[in-house]
């Protein structure tokens, strides 16, 4: 053999042995990917350092040295996502004080030990001293995220059952802090949390608040006390969740689990935790894994919203029409000091995205109406303002800069000779611009503004920022409830699609209407001819 | 009964009109002729304020405007009582041709709507349109439109009728349609001035011709002084190009 051909054989065979060990070590350790929300103080956050930490992520740090089989790793995600990942083999794992319901047992396979046990609070102003239990609750107000959380669950159970008591409580993203900061000023009545929560909280944020503790028969109604970790109903799922209840096990009976709890809860909140826990999970088999019927059966009910993103689109694109208009006249003519100040408006507007400016209205309006109760003495609530109407100037003033360079494209667009020629005949500018000018410019800008309108439709979607149902999040709602993500976000796609192809169909015809002088020549083609003969 | 006295226009540092000075009666009409770029179309423009003027006075109809102070009211009073035809006739698009004659009666001339529709069809029969009342301008030649546009300026009964190049955008076998038209037009008495490069059409219709040359009159006078014995040397070199057919002269 050449020489070159046997130093190729060496470094073959040398490769393919170290390939060998590697696939080896591989088989040895299996990566968990573990979901989280990392957005629940005290069991997963993000520290001062932009570190992950919580009692769970230590919790399962704690696990991954006792399993040297495993290597977990965390991903952060939305809440929801944590089920609908386990759903689609992502994470082999959720930690997030996960407790058990029905719902969730259906599609997920529980640990048989818990690692966490918690009671309920009302968390109220401090002045109050109409609320001591729940059923002081009927009627008063409290926001809930449509996270597919316990309380989500407890809250829709509790007004099925008690009609005549029910809690008046409306779904919104908002943050914990915000709620807080709402029942300190008023705007809301409470909040149902969890002991440990709260306390850590307290302490975190120095917060003038009110504790009110269930008694346990009214904490397992409002929640099951216990977290687990979950798991996929896989075989893999399986061998995963006892060696995981194992190891627990020996976290509880070392006294690590304590040290942690001490360390991240503020106390030991591990001698409740009973390790006989047996619990029977009832297995179903494999839920379905794309249920179709689903998809169609869902839209009639969150058609129900339908009414609220029409309101907001409608009287969106009225008021962004309008005022685009003005800005679109302004830079046209030129006005000094209003085109700069519109020049910067537009620049912001389209510069920052829609979802940020959403934020902007819905956080800094009640910060605007207390600065202006402070210094005027008024006492504005933002309670009296429906936050559909935040959302509706958020999206018309967005709107309203983009339209504006659609019509003033439009306005620069229309023929001068035909201008010119009103004028000649002694139209004012002000009439050439009315019935000349302005008409014409429409026409121009309607493609345009029909795309502003189609993109404002779905732009919509995000109105449950600001705590306002659309369709959207009506889909979301209806999807933390059963689990069914894929399916609820496909409904909702569909009525999005049906939406836009009416539209759409529709501007078609206005377009068609407005341009009257692109119609078909038939009979006159003939006449025409005739008269050449003639 | 329109008096242009020194009248001057500036664009940036170009000076495009530099001392137009010239009378038209009540009856008459004037043709502007002159090499590209001399000033016609502007010193036309210049006229019912399309363009704005340096410098100068006009006097129209008895009232005296000085183009540097000139008011809103004078600008108004020279547009109601004058009316334009374009090269690029310039139809209102998304209206009818009847719409597009009766536009002025009504907006401007504030007449009922019954009144400006027979005003419009008599025009436009005039003019020979009267099959294509509800033809929008997108679905006619350049001829009819042209003819539309003119009947939409006779319809106004103008004192004066201002034509800037109404054949140049014309193909040479519509020219011929329009210029028909204006035939018409100065026999029925209207007072005309109209820039053109048909030589033989000024010519025949003209009472008064000026020649325009950078911006100066270089010579003025009646069709046979122009084109049969022009004084100037530029005068004759550009008409040396021009072919006169001298049918019918005195």
């Amino acid at each position: 053999m050449k020489k070159r051909h046997r130093i190729f054989l060496v470094i073959g065979v040398i490769a393919l042995l170290l390939s060998g060990c590697s696939t080896q070590k591989k088989n040895e350790v299996t990566k968990i990917l573990v979901g989280t929300d990392g957005d629940t103080r005290p069991y997963t956050y993000y520290d001062e350092n932009k570190q992950l930490t919580g009692y769970d992520i230590a919790v399962v740090k704690a696990l991954d040295d006792l399993l040297p089989q495993y290597q977990f790793e965390f991903e952060v995600t939305e809440f929801s996502s944590i089920f609908a990942g386990i759903d689609s083999g992502r994470y082999q794992m959720g930690a997030n004080n996960i407790s058990k319901n029905e719902e969730r047992e259906r599609k997920y396979l529980y640990g048989d030990q818990y690692y966490l046990y918690n009671n309920a609070v009302i968390v109220t102003n401090k002045d109050r001293t109409d609320i001591h239990s729940l059923k002081d609750l009927a009627g008063k107000t409290t926001p809930v995220k449509p996270s597919g959380s316990f309380l989500q669950a407890f809250m829709e159970k509790y007004n099925e059952d008690h009609p005549d008591g029910q809690i008046a409580y409306f779904y919104s993203e908002q943050d914990n802090l915000k709620t807080y900061q709402d029942i300190m000023n008023g705007t809301v009545d409470f909040l149902l949390s969890e002991e440990i929560i709260i306390d850590t909280m307290m302490d975190e944020y120095n917060l003038d608040l009110q504790i009110i503790p269930l008694e346990h028969e009214e904490t397992i109604q409002v929640m099951k006390p216990e977290g687990y970790f979950i798991f996929p109903k896989t075989s893999e799922g399986e061998k995963l969740k006892s060696d995981v209840d194992q190891a627990i096990l020996t976290l509880i009976d070392n006294g690590t689990l304590s040290e942690l709890s001490k360390e991240y809860l503020g106390r030991d909140y591990v001698a409740n935790i009973q390790t006989t826990a047996t619990e029977q999970t009832t297995n179903n088999g494999m839920a379905n894994l794309f249920d179709l019927k689903l998809v169609f059966t869902q839209i009639p009910k969150i058609l129900a919203y339908l009414p609220t993103t029409l309101l907001i689109t409608v009287v969106s694109a009225a008021i962004s029409f309008i005022l685009g208009f003005v800005i679109a006249i302004v830079k046209h003519k030129k006005i000094p000091v209003l085109t700069q100040f519109f020049n910067f408006y537009v620049s912001f507007m389209r510069g920052t995205p829609i979802l940020v400016q959403l934020y902007l209205t819905f956080y800094g309006i009640p910060i605007l109406l207390q600065y202006i109760n402070y210094y005027q003495g008024t006492a504005y609530s933002t309670n009296s303002i429906p936050p559909v109407l935040f959302v509706i100037i958020a999206f018309a003033f967005n709107e309203a800069a983009y339209s504006s360079e659609s019509i003033r494209a439009g306005l620069e667009a229309v023929d001068k000779g035909e201008q010119e020629a009103a004028l000649s005949m002694g139209m004012s500018p002000l009439q050439t611009f009315f019935r000349i000018t302005l008409p014409e410019a429409l026409v121009i800008a309607l493609p345009a503004l029909g795309n502003s309108l189609v993109g404002l439709i779905k732009g919509t979607s995000l109105a449950f920022t600001c705590a306002v149902v659309d369709i959207t999040a009506a889909g979301k709602i209806m999807a933390s409830r059963n689990y069914r993500y894929f399916e609820g976000y496909i409904s909702v796609a569909l009525i999005y699609w049906a939406m836009t192809i009416i539209i759409s169909w529709l501007l078609k015809k206005l377009e068609k209407k407005l341009k009257a002088d692109e119609q078909e020549v038939t009979d006159d083609v003939e006449s025409m001819s005739l008269e050449k003969e003639i | 009964m329109l008096k242009v006295c020194h009248l001057k226009k500036k664009y940036n540092q170009t000076e495009v009109l530099k001392d137009i000075h010239f009378e038209i009666n009540k009856g008459q009409v004037i043709a502007v002729i002159g090499p590209s770029g001399s000033g016609k179309s502007t010193l036309l423009r210049c006229l019912n304020f399309l363009e704005t003027p340096n410098d100068g006075t006009l006097e129209f109809m008895g009232r005296k405007i000085d183009v540097k102070s000139a008011k809103k009211e004078d600008i108004a009073f020279i547009r109601q009582h004058s009316a334009m035809v374009f090269q690029q006739f310039n139809l209102f698009r998304y209206k009818t041709v009847l719409e597009n004659v009766m536009e002025g009666l009504t907006v401007v001339q504030k007449k009922k709507k019954a009144e400006a529709k027979e005003i419009a069809e008599l025009y436009l029969e005039k003019v020979g349109m009267q099959n294509k009342y509800h033809f929008y301008p997108r679905q006619l030649s350049g001829g009819q439109k042209q003819r539309v546009g003119i009947a939409r300026a006779l319809a106004l009964q103008p004192e004066i009728i201002l034509l800037d190049e109404p054949t140049s955008a014309l193909d040479p076998e519509m020219v011929g349609e329009v210029l028909d038209v204006i035939r018409k037009a100065r026999e029925n008495g209207y007072t005309m001035i109209i820039v053109s490069h048909e030589m033989n059409f000024v010519y025949e219709i003209a009472d008064h011709v000026l020649f325009l040359d950078n911006g100066y009159i270089l010579e003025q006078g009646t069709p046979q002084d122009i084109f049969l014995s022009p004084k100037e040397e530029r005068t004759r070199q550009f008409l040396s190009r021009v072919n006169i057919q001298k049918e019918g002269i005195e």
